[in-house]
């Protein structure tokens, strides 16, 4: 029966809990009492099955590779160490044949051991070759290990890139696709509009028609359009928008023709948009015009006002 | 050492394989032992870059130390969880953690049986690891909780057993006693 005491020792022995010297004292009374060792071996195997008590976590693939890599470099250098070793044992036992030789007769055997100190330079110039060869083989390897990190480390940024790039193709289709269904509105606002100048020319000679592109003045709404077709000599006019902002329910935009025989611009009526910015209206303006210098456009109240008060949101040509 | 299981006489089959250089049985060692070590140092680094270090050096002692095994004294995988035991506690005293340590510690006080966490391998090995790894931890588990406290305490953390009565408050002869009282239930539990 062992005593409690010593229990308490193998419980903390096969820890490692005691002290170097408590277990150099453990170690040795062991020795003289084997029921005591299997009580620590038994304690150990006890406390080694703890470590499956741990949550479970699988080790990376990663760490194998580079484990076995490192195995592989290890037995390459290895066999080198292994043939140094044999090299050595050769020179030893030249040495001591060497030195037999030598008590036989030295006279005798001076070209013998003239030989053999040849064969000893031999060796160590092997020696010396084999250990540079055990040294490069080391280096290489460590530095492919070096080069293929890199070289993982360069796949993974260029993966990067191109991911980036992708998506900026994706966001310049994108942006190409609005750009040409703007495109193809534009086109159909031009051909009806060239239409109903057509149709105009027709009705009127084409020299009284005047076309001014009005721009816009509001930093809301940069790309909004208005676009006039006048006929002097018919004293009307049409009105065509696009990507104009809506008004809201208390105010109108309101047109004006600029004509240097009137101090004041003159009112050729009020126009709203419906929704995406759109109308298209015939204007004939409250006073006759001899020449319609320039078009404006400004936002006032419902119904509109007989002198611009608002601001002007648009003005051309 | 009593009687081998047939996993024992494999492990060691393996490792007599490895000290004569056979790398595909060393190959096989490692997939049979790198979850439970792998596991083992996660829990005690807590640092999945250090852990692979760790691992990557025990093995590697492994490796070179293979020859020196003794059946005689140990199985495998006792020799080798407690070569990676003191190789992570090198580590933890190197790099002065112990603040770190008596954190881990007191967390695990709180937390007795933190859950399995999901693994992603397979294969005969893992499964018959995760098994027994379910066994182990029925059995910590039916240890009082004073014992259990002490145990896990005394095997996770590179705390003396000084250190473990100042943590828990008890004397030296207690934590001593319950140390001792909890690995001999354990060894009785598993034979």
């Amino acid at each position: 029966m062992i005593p409690e005491e010593q229990q308490d020792q193998a419980a903390l022995y096969a820890l490692g809990l005691l002290e170097p010297r408590e277990a150099t004292e453990f170690e040795a009374a062991m020795t003289s009492n084997p029921e005591l060792r299997q009580l620590a071996n038994e304690l150990q195997e006890a406390a080694a099955t703890l470590a499956l008590s741990s949550p479970t976590q699988v080790p990376p693939p990663a760490l194998r590779q580079r484990l076995m890599r490192e195995l592989a470099v290890e037995g390459k250098a290895r066999w080198w160490q292994s043939q140094v070793s044999w090299v050595s044992w050769g020179i030893a036992a030249g040495l001591a044949l060497l030195c037999g030789l030598l008590f036989l007769g030295r006279g005798k055997l001076a070209k013998t051991a003239a030989d053999l100190e040849q064969r000893i330079a031999a060796s160590e110039q092997r020696i010396a070759t084999l250990t540079s060869e055990r040294d490069r083989a080391t280096e290489t390897a460590a530095e492919n290990r070096q080069r293929a990190e890199a070289a993982q480390l360069q796949l993974a940024q260029l993966n990067e890139e191109r991911d980036a790039l992708a998506r900026k193709i994706t966001q310049l289709e994108e942006r190409d696709a609005a750009s040409r269904v703007e495109a193809a509105k534009l086109t159909a606002d031009r051909d009806a509009l060239q239409q109903r100048i057509a149709e105009l020319e027709r009705k009127a000679p084409l020299t009284s028609i005047q076309v001014a592109t009005l721009t816009s003045k509001m930093s809301a709404a940069p790309e909004a359009k208005v676009t006039i077709a006048w006929d002097g000599a018919r004293q009307e006019g049409i009105l065509k928008t696009s990507d104009v902002p809506p008004t809201g329910r208390d105010r109108d935009y309101q047109l004006w023709i600029v004509d240097p025989r009137y101090k004041d611009p003159v009112s050729a009526g009020v126009f709203s948009v419906t929704q995406g910015g759109r109308t298209e209206i015939v204007f004939r303006p409250k006073l006759r015009i001899a020449s319609a210098k320039a078009f404006a456009v400004s936002l006032e109240r419902k119904g509109g006002v007989s002198k611009a008060e608002g601001p002007i949101v648009f003005a051309g040509p | 050492m009593g009687e081998q299981s047939p996993q024992q006489k494999a492990d060691v089959e393996m490792i007599t394989a490895a000290a004569r250089g056979d790398h595909s049985a060393f190959a096989a060692l490692y997939d049979r032992l790198g979850s439970p070590l792998y596991s083992l140092a996660y829990r005690m680094l807590g640092d999945a870059a250090e852990v692979q270090d760790a691992m990557q050096d025990v093995f590697l002692e492994i490796w070179r130390r293979a020859a020196n095994y003794d059946a005689g004294q140990s199985s495998v995988f006792t020799w080798a969880v407690l070569l990676t035991r003191s190789r992570v506690i090198d580590r933890l005293r190197a790099r002065g953690r112990r603040s770190h340590l008596l954190e881990v510690s007191r967390q695990e006080n709180e937390v007795l049986f933190p859950g399995v966490a999901s693994t992603s391998g397979s294969g005969a090995d893992i499964v018959s690891i995760n098994e027994e790894a379910a066994r182990v931890r029925s059995l910590v588990g039916e240890l009082p909780v004073e014992q259990r406290q002490a145990v896990e305490l005394a095997f996770f953390s590179a705390l003396t057993h000084q250190e473990i009565a100042e943590q828990l408050r008890q004397p030296l002869g207690t934590i001593k006693a319950r140390i001792r009282r909890g690995l001999m239930k354990l060894r009785e539990q598993i034979r």
